[in-house]
C-alpha cells in the first residue's frame, strides 16, 4: 500500500498567476508523456517484472512519478488560483472551464484527455523497460519545451528539478535494460563439433 | 577473479549476484543534490542557458521542510541506486546515514509544525492531521 507525507518532493512557490503556463503545463498531468502516464505504467509493469530488481526499481520510480505528478498539479494549481473569466479567456481556456471549471483535470496541453492507453505495458520486461527509457527521454524533452517558455524563476526552478529526475530514472532504467538483456537475451549458439 | 569465470557470469547470469562491488560515485552534498534534482554528479546534465535554481526558505516552517525534503531526496537517490546495486556495502551505509538523518529531521519538523504523516498525528483535539496548509497550497 502506500503512505501519504504532507509535502512536497521540492517546494513550489508561484507568486505570479500565468493561465498560459498552466495551460502547457498541464501536459505534464495527463498528457502522453505525464507523470500520471509513467507513475501508471510503471507500477502496473512491476508484477511482471522477471526479478526482485525490476520489482523494487519501478515500485520506487512509480511512486516517485506520483509526488511529481503532485508537484505538477501544485504548479497548475498555484498559476490558475483565482483566475477572472477574463483572464481564462485570455490565455484560449474557455473550453477547459467550461467542462471543468478551475479543478484539475488531466489533460495534454491541447486539452486531450488523459488514456490508459499511455500504460503501455507488453508483459515483456525488455520491451517494458524500453518503453520507460523512451518515455523518460521524452518527459525530459518536455520538461526542456516548458522551461524555454518562462522566465519566471518560480517555475523553472521546479520544472529543472523534475527535468533532471527524468535524466536520473533514464539511467537506473537503463542499467536495468543492460542487466535484463545479458540475462533473458544471452547467446545461444549450438556448440558445433 | 579470472576472464573465464567473469565470462561465464556473462552467460550465466544467475552466479553472478553475490559478487561485492565497490564503485566509486562522485556525489552533490544534499544541499546541492535536492538544488539540482540529482546526487550522483557524473549523472548531471545541465540545460543550455539555463543554470540551476537556489532554494531560498521564506520562514522557520519552509527551512525546517526543506531539510525533511532535503535528507529524504538523498535517501530516495540511493534507494534508487540501491535498487540496481543492493550489494553496494558503502552505498547502504550511506543509505542508512541519511534515511537517519531523514526521520530526525522529519521529528523535528513535527514537534514544531504538526504532523506530515497520519501515523504520526497525536490524538490531540482537533484532530491534528487534518489542519492546514497542505502541500499544494502558498504557505508563507
Amino acid at each position: 500500500m502506500w503512505t501519504y507525507s504532507k509535502k512536497l518532493q521540492y517546494p513550489i512557490h508561484i507568486k505570479n498567476k500565468d493561465l498560459s503556463m498552466a495551460k502547457y503545463i498541464i501536459t505534464q498531468f495527463g498528457g502522453p508523456n505525464g507523470e500520471l502516464a509513467a507513475s501508471m505504467r510503471y507500477i502496473t509493469q512491476r508484477y511482471t517484472m522477471p526479478d526482485d530488481k525490476g520489482k523494487a526499481l519501478l515500485t520506487d520510480i512509480g511512486t516517485e512519478e506520483l509526488a511529481h505528478m503532485e508537484m505538477i498539479s501544485t504548479m497548475v494549481y498555484q498559476l490558475t488560483k483565482d483566475a477572472t473569466i477574463d483572464e481564462i479567456k485570455a490565455a484560449g481556456l474557455q473550453s477547459n472551464y467550461t467542462e471543468h471549471g478551475v479543478s484539475l483535470f488531466p489533460t495534454d496541453s491541447n486539452g486531450v484527455p488523459f488514456t490508459a492507453a499511455y500504460f503501455a505495458v507488453t508483459g515483456d520486461p525488455v520491451a517494458d523497460i524500453a518503453e520507460n527509457m523512451a518515455a523518460e527521454q521524452k518527459a525530459r524533452a518536455i520538461y526542456e519545451n516548458l522551461m524555454n517558455q518562462t522566465n519566471d524563476p518560480d517555475l523553472l526552478a521546479p520544472l529543472s528539478f523534475l527535468r533532471q529526475r527524468e535524466i536520473i530514472h533514464y539511467e537506473r532504467f537503463k542499467e536495468l535494460y543492460e542487466e535484463y538483456i545479458k540475462k533473458y537475451y544471452q547467446p545461444d549458439i549450438k556448440q558445433c563439433s | 577473479m579470472n576472464i573465464l569465470q567473469n565470462n561465464q557470469s556473462f552467460f550465466n547470469p544467475y552466479i553472478s549476484n553475490n559478487v561485492s562491488v565497490q564503485r566509486n560515485l562522485n556525489l552533490f552534498d544534499p544541499q546541492e543534490a535536492i538544488m539540482l534534482g540529482n546526487l550522483f554528479k557524473d549523472l548531471y546534465m545541465s540545460y543550455k542557458g539555463f543554470s540551476n535554481y537556489c532554494i531560498q526558505p521564506m520562514n522557520q516552517r519552509q527551512k525546517a521542510l526543506l531539510d525533511v525534503q532535503m535528507y529524504s531526496f538523498v535517501a530516495h537517490e540511493i534507494n534508487l541506486y540501491l535498487d540496481i546495486y543492493p550489494d553496494d556495502q558503502k552505498m547502504i551505509q550511506l543509505y542508512n546515514d541519511f534515511a537517519k538523518k531523514a526521520k530526525e529531521a522529519t521529528v523535528a519538523f513535527e514537534q514544531q509544525f504538526g504532523p506530515l504523516t497520519v501515523a504520526d498525528s497525536t490524538t490531540e483535539n482537533p484532530f491534528q492531521w487534518v489542519q492546514g496548509p497542505w502541500p499544494w497550497e502558498h504557505q508563507q
